[in-house]
């Protein structure tokens, strides 16, 4: 299994919406607050945002992530910082690849190439998402979970989220 | 160093944070104990005022206007921290002992105003005007933890965007 990380300029939409419609399974909680559609049109939104960077994973060549981030410095070290990061299928429909070795390993590697320590995202506790993403990288990564509020100063205060969501700074051993 | 932002204070206290020498004569309305607060010859004034006060410099800065957009939640003015945008003449703040600004900004009605500090407590300044704008420290609520990553931050709601939406335009900073 050949997995590649490519910064890409733009998202291309067909692939999105497939994207999206294999993403939604793990994406419950925000699409009961925001609904579906208008959840769809947000994290488009981001991957069409010129001040972010965008990203997309590729598995054999096929199209299975679209990642929008920012660069976000944490700890006098650089993070992504991952906003609508939407994961799919492989062309054969299946999610095994994100649980692979090669997967992790070329995850790792793209941060380390762009100088990146680890991630950060804004998640909701007990989500799929949220549990697939601790249980993946736990044993390759520190993970530490805050408060919104308490996190970094406020810095995501003026975000105006729900008091249950999270944020998850993983940081790779 | 201000003086403490609560409890007793002494005529002494205001004469030495003015500059004067410890246990001479002093009173109430010398030209440089009223300049602690900005008061004028004869005004009336109690010890609760200078809560706070400091004889050093107030710290006054141009701003070049920065954004950025997390989540569609855009935020207006300076950081220099998580995320860096936004610009200033001078980021050293006189009122705050020199302290770094990493916060001034505002969005989604969200005033925050923070620097880079492990000590500094909810005193040194009265207000800071953005513009026309002027935001009173006791509008603002206070924090300074470990969990802060050692800033002291002043946030509160703050209904109108004092840097403006154009990036790249200037905002005179002044405090008190």
């Amino acid at each position: 299994m050949d997995i590649q990380f490519q910064i890409i300029e733009t998202a291309d939409r067909d692939i999105y919406d497939r994207l999206f419609a294999e993403a939604l399974p793990l994406i419950g909680a925000e699409r009961l607050r925001l609904g579906e559609e208008n959840l769809r049109e947000e994290m488009w939104s981001g991957l069409t945002d010129p001040s972010n960077k965008i990203h997309q994973v590729t598995v054999d060549g096929y199209v299975t992530v679209y990642i929008c981030y920012k660069d976000y410095t944490y700890n006098e070290k650089t993070y992504r910082l991952l906003m609508h990061p939407t994961v799919g299928c492989d062309a054969n429909g299946s999610k095994a690849w994100y649980y692979s070795e090669e997967f992790k390993q070329a995850e790792q590697a793209f941060d380390a190439a762009q100088n990146h320590a680890g991630l950060i995202t804004l998640f909701n506790p007990d989500t799929p998402a949220a549990l697939s993403m601790g249980a993946n990288f736990g044993s390759y990564a520190s993970i530490e979970v805050f408060e919104v509020n308490d996190f970094d100063g406020g810095v995501f205060n003026f975000l105006g989220l729900p008091d249950t969501m999270r944020v998850m700074v993983v940081t790779w051993n | 160093m201000p003086l403490q932002s609560s409890g007793q204070i002494s005529l002494n206290d205001l004469h030495v944070e003015a500059g004067g020498t410890t246990g001479t004569q002093c009173s109430m309305n010398d030209s440089d104990i009223r300049g602690l607060i900005g008061k004028a010859s004869g005004a009336q004034s109690s010890f609760s005022n200078f809560h706070g006060a400091s004889a050093v410099s107030n710290w006054s800065s141009t701003m070049t206007v920065g954004k950025v957009t997390v989540f569609k939640t855009t935020a207006y003015g300076l950081q220099s921290a998580a995320f860096t945008f936004g610009s200033l003449t001078d980021n050293t703040v006189d009122n705050l002992g020199g302290a770094q600004v990493s916060y001034l900004q505002w969005g989604n009605n969200l005033f925050v105003f923070g620097v880079k500090s492990t000590t500094q407590g909810n005193s040194g300044w009265t207000s800071i005007t953005i513009g026309s704008q002027t935001i009173n420290r006791t509008s603002l609520s206070f924090n300074n933890t470990t969990s802060l990553n050692n800033w002291a931050v002043w946030q509160g709601t703050i209904s109108t965007n004092p840097f403006g939406t154009t990036s790249g335009a200037t905002r005179s900073i002044s405090m008190t």
